[in-house]
């Protein structure tokens, strides 16, 4: 075990991770709240795009996921880490977002044909280089992707969350959470199908 | 023979299961098939977000900062000094990784509130190793996953930038913790898997062949894979023990 001197010179060090500024900010220390947006504030973007599919979108679910956190910081209990945690209250809100949106925006027909419709378009060869031409694929895939498939298949291909964690997110059970994924993929192999060659 | 289906093959992919295994042995073409899925899913990877300024972070806080409610400091917490905190956070610390390599600690003589914090904080870094290392494993497995290269092919990685640094960056925190506490096992594969990261950061984008060998090499034939993945069903089961029902039973 440590002695007392390591014991002070590891506080120091302690001062600075994750699990003390989640105490620190409980009590009500501002400053600890900020630590926890720089180790996370880059991380809940990364997977706010993936969910949304838009920049502005995802700088709305960032902001309203660190104040929401910080609304419900009582309520974290530890169980999931700091990390977990917060995914899930921005899948959650991108989850809520992406419905309203759809509901209200973008009334479609059935999944399958709208992937069609990816799988079938024609990009031109000399339009964009290959990478790019990926991109756009999987952009226009995921998008037409239901929200549950497209929140399961990130929170599992992404972030590795395991079935029961995003069950719990979306309010699903592991079948329904699982058949979520299993759509999401074969969907995004179908569309991935025209440029697939070019992969070796 | 009945061959696996496209949900059997998935499942796999993300390690939901490995009843597949045997079956893939032996079937060149379920293993044809998963080789493909992989290739899908790989190029999935490449699905990655516009990037951020260095100085996202500060931005965010300043927009932040003045939107975030007033905080009602918990009764406890307003006796409490910012040191004795901090004392709280690495004796957390301290129990975590005596837990994790199995010494239970006889008793925490701390003043009861310190206890409290001590616990909470304990809990969350349980999860926060164990989440760690289910991150490690999962990227790992994308290279020990990845189809054999020919000679002469270069390989596009298809892990993102900013999850390797993420990850080393956490890494980076949690040997750190280990080192401290003298937990040599835990510290000596966060440190082997921090050189591996280090590399793979330091890596470009497009590898030769050789250079993915290798990496595999190091990977599953050096058993650093299978190590974290031992590891983390430990932590696993750690974090079982220390949920709040459980607590007070074992530690």
């Amino acid at each position: 075990m440590l002695t007392a001197g390591r014991r002070l010179e590891s506080n120091v060090w302690m001062q600075e991770t994750e699990a003390a500024a989640v105490a620190r900010a409980r009590a009500g220390d501002g400053d600890a709240f900020r630590v926890l947006i720089e180790r996370n504030g880059r991380g809940v973007f990364r997977l706010a795009y993936r969910l949304t599919g838009n920049e502005q979108d995802a700088e709305d679910v960032v902001q309203e996921t660190f104040l929401r956190a910080y609304q419900q910081l009582e309520k974290y209990d530890g169980r999931a880490s700091f990390h977990t945690w917060i995914y899930r209250i921005a899948a959650n809100y991108a989850f809520d977002l992406l419905r309203v949106r759809r509901r209200f925006e973008h009334p479609r027909g059935e999944a399958g044909q709208d992937m069609e419709h990816v799988a079938s378009r024609d990009f031109g060869a000399d339009r964009i280089v290959y990478s790019g031409e990926v991109q756009d694929r999987l952009e226009e895939a995921m998008g037409k992707l239901t929200e549950q498939e497209r929140t399961a298949f990130v929170l599992r291909h992404f972030e590795g969350l395991s079935i029961a964690e995003i069950g719990e997110t979306l309010g699903a059970g592991e079948s329904a959470t699982k058949n979520s994924i299993f759509r999401a993929v074969q969907k995004l192999r179908r569309a991935l199908e025209p440029v697939m060659g070019g992969v070796r | 023979m009945t061959h696996l289906s496209e949900e059997q093959l998935i499942c796999r992919y993300y390690g939901e299961s490995r009843e597949e295994e045997e079956h893939l042995e032996a079937c060149e073409q379920c293993r044809s098939s998963f080789r493909e899925l992989q290739r899908a899913l790989n190029l999935v990877n490449s699905y990655s977000p516009p990037e951020r300024d260095s100085d996202y972070e500060a931005r965010l806080w300043e927009r932040l900062q003045s939107r975030l409610p007033a905080r009602r400091q918990p009764r406890w917490a307003s006796r409490l000094t910012w040191r004795q905190l901090a004392y709280g956070s690495a004796a957390a610390v301290l129990l975590t990784v005596v837990f994790y390599a199995g010494r239970h600690s006889a008793t925490v003589t701390a003043p009861q509130a310190e206890a409290q914090v001590a616990s909470f904080e304990r809990r969350v870094l349980v999860s926060a190793v164990r989440s760690h290392l289910d991150r490690a494993q999962f990227l790992l497995s994308e290279f020990a996953n990845a189809r054999p290269p020919r000679r002469d092919e270069f390989v596009q990685v298809a892990v993102g930038e900013d999850e390797i640094h993420d990850l080393l960056e956490a890494n980076r925190l949690y040997r750190h913790s280990a080192e401290q506490a003298e937990e040599r096992g835990l510290a000596e594969l966060l440190d082997e898997l921090e050189r591996l990261l280090m590399d793979l950061a330091h890596m470009e984008r497009n590898l030769p062949a050789e250079t993915v060998e290798a990496l595999r090499e190091r990977i599953v034939t050096a058993g650093i894979l299978f190590r974290v993945r031992i590891l983390g069903a430990e932590m696993r089961e750690r974090e079982k023990r220390l949920e709040p029902a459980a607590a007070g039973e074992s530690l």
